[in-house]
């Protein structure tokens, strides 16, 4: 997390650029060609960063800026040798399916906390292992599929108040946050059950996915380190 | 502090103390906000938190009940009934919400504690109410709005504090809680007014004006009643930071308005009671599990006072009391599983319970035929065998 701060913070005096924090699991097998993969739909939650620093949610980003990443990441994979398989979470919320996706959604909270945040598990503190168990297989055998990618991204953009606040207060010297986005993604072998593969990307500000090239740029940062 | 900085300080103050009055016009029924604002932010929020309700499981799937508490809502709420949906949660707690996007959770803990439907609708009239009132979209106008005050006149005090090298940190503090304490006393105005919306929205719909005030009497009495202490100081606290206080302010606010009014309303009790009796066991086992003995002992007293679900009732009696094992609660809960086993309505497992505590007391051919009881009322139950070593070691040692 500090590493990517301070990337970010360089960043900001360079060139400006979408900086990520990738983690691939030991002993891992890259997906074989043709192998096909779940797109779940991208989770997306976007807020406008009031004066006070409040967010405050966007529908209409959010609704963009899912529909942004989801058609990009499809652009993005539709080159690649594997067979790219959209599915919409709020279809399979029944039964089974329906466990496995919340149950990745509890585990990819973790690993944003556990292996980005602050603190770490001293029981995860050598290598990058998580699973969501072999119980996704029912997943697999459903659709047919060797593996599911699952994206998040979230963020604050700052409103004017915010920004006239930014230089208000710079000139009595208090630095003021303005907002900022990140894209979490998470590839998951389904007959096991391990993420192989976790990537954070922090967004600059060419990577904004309320656009459609925004979008593209975060998605083509993300997926650099990606073992497709 | 120099005169100047005491001014400024002043000033602040005053910036500080302008407030909004809660406004008096109820939203027309089927609007929804543009995506780009404020009201479509609060919405994609709670439609997350519908998702995520949709999903839980402790979301209640009995479509009887669900239909009977949307109904009871569609009384309260007839020109907004085709937009809100309403979803009764399994949960232990009096609680219910509605959310901005016309999302209402009904959590089982109330059901169990409104002692007539007509309790059930006032609860669900005043959230009905900061639904028609936009009270989320108000809270968050007025938290954004203070929040930005307080921002600036702490900014504003420090530049004047550093002018005049005074060390001004412990008033930003005050302006700090000025402006907390003000969002929280905006919500204490919005209470009191929902309950205003909810007790007029009962008595339009034909329910007893009395209810609205008891239900509020009733858990302030389960309040004091609670075995933790920290919920019983609750009741009694005063603090500028709660929202909803169940002061006598407001249950005198309700009997003000029943006041005068004809006491001719309906209460629903056998339709409340019709509807939550398939749940009531399992729902009390839930209450029991948070171990706030107290409170729960009162609410079966409530649930007893018709009559009615004895068998069911007399038994959550005697859990409560085999697992708060104060002095005496042995012989207590001995009592109320055989007031519980004489009901048609006694779940078996009454048996069971009773053959363990005969064995306690130390009557083991009452133990034996106790056991004996619960192995022909459940043939196939689970820890049958562990009932039949009980059984074998009992006649071993008489």
């Amino acid at each position: 997390m500090f590493r990517a701060m301070m990337i970010a913070a360089a960043c900001m005096f360079a060139a400006a650029c979408t900086t990520t924090d990738t983690r691939l699991a030991k002993g891992l097998t890259t997906p074989r060609t043709g192998a096909t993969v779940l797109l779940v739909k991208p989770d997306v939650q976007l807020a406008l960063l009031t004066a006070a620093g409040l967010p405050e949610a966007r529908a209409d980003w959010t609704q963009q800026g899912a529909v942004n990443l989801e058609s990009s990441l499809e652009r993005a994979l539709a080159t690649s040798s594997y067979t790219i398989k959209p599915v919409n979470p709020e279809d399979v919320m029944g039964g089974r399916s329906g466990q496995l996706m919340r149950l990745h959604e509890a585990v990819g909270q973790s690993i944003i906390s556990f292996e980005y945040g602050p603190y770490r598990l001293p029981a995860r503190a050598e290598g990058f292992d998580w699973t969501l168990g072999d119980g996704t297989r029912s997943l697999a055998d459903q659709y047919q599929a060797d593996y599911a990618l699952f994206t998040y991204g979230k963020g604050t953009y700052a409103s004017g108040g915010r920004i006239a606040t930014m230089v208000a207060l710079s000139l009595v010297g208090v630095a003021v946050p303005l907002g900022s986005q990140q894209a979490f993604v998470s590839l998951v072998d389904l007959r096991t059950g391990q993420i192989i593969w976790f990537n954070m990307a922090i967004a600059g500000p060419q990577a904004d996915m309320r656009n459609v090239e925004g979008a593209d740029s975060l998605v083509a940062s993300l997926l650099k380190d990606a073992p497709l | 502090m120099s005169k100047a900085l005491v001014a400024a300080t002043l000033v602040a103050a005053t910036a500080l103390s302008f407030g909004g009055g809660v406004s008096a016009q109820e939203r027309a029924p089927g609007l929804a906000p543009s995506s780009n604002s404020a009201e479509g932010g609060l919405w994609t929020t709670s439609e997350r938190a519908e998702r995520d309700a949709r999903r839980s499981a402790e979301l209640n799937s009995d479509p009887r009940l669900n239909a009977y508490v949307r109904e009871v809502t569609c009384k309260v709420a007839p020109e907004y009934c085709p937009e809100l949906r309403v979803y009764v949660m399994d949960r232990p707690a009096f609680n219910a919400s509605a959310a901005p996007n016309g999302y209402i959770e009904v959590w089982s803990g109330l059901l169990l504690r409104a002692a007539s439907e007509a309790e059930l609708a006032f609860v669900i009239g005043h959230e009905v109410g900061h639904y028609a009132e936009n009270h989320s979209l108000e809270r968050w106008n007025t938290t954004k709005g203070w929040l930005t005050a307080a921002m600036i006149v702490t900014a504003g005090v420090g530049v004047a504090g550093a002018y005049y090298q005074v060390d001004v940190s412990g008033l930003g503090d005050l302006v700090y809680l000025t402006a907390m304490s003000s969002i929280f006393s905006y919500g204490r105005g919005q209470e009191a007014q929902s309950d205003e919306i909810g007790f007029k929205r009962t008595v339009a719909a034909g329910y007893a004006p009395s209810a609205p005030a008891r239900i509020w009497r009733s858990l302030q009495a389960e309040t004091r009643a609670s075995t933790f202490p920290s919920v019983r100081r609750r009741e009694a606290a005063n603090s500028v930071f709660r929202t909803h206080p169940l002061t006598e302010a407001r249950i005198d606010a309700l009997d003000a308005l029943n006041a005068g009014l004809p006491q001719d309303g309906e209460e629903g009790r056998d339709r409340l009671r019709a509807a939550i009796r398939p749940h009531l066991a399992g729902w009390l086992d839930d209450e029991i599990e948070r171990r706030d003995f107290g409170g729960v002992l009162l609410i079966i007293d409530r649930l007893e006072t018709g009559g009615e679900d004895l068998g069911v009732l007399e038994f959550a009696r005697g859990e409560v009391y085999r697992q708060r094992r104060d002095d005496g609660d042995v012989l207590l809960a001995h009592e109320a599983y055989e007031k519980s086993s004489a009901y048609p309505d006694a779940p078996p497992v009454v048996w069971r319970e009773l053959g363990d505590l005969e064995v306690k007391l130390g009557n083991p051919s009452a133990a034996r035929a106790a056991y004996e009881k619960y192995l022909a009322a459940i043939p196939s139950a689970d820890d049958r065998w562990i009932v039949e070593d009980s059984l074998k070691s009992l006649s071993e040692t008489t």
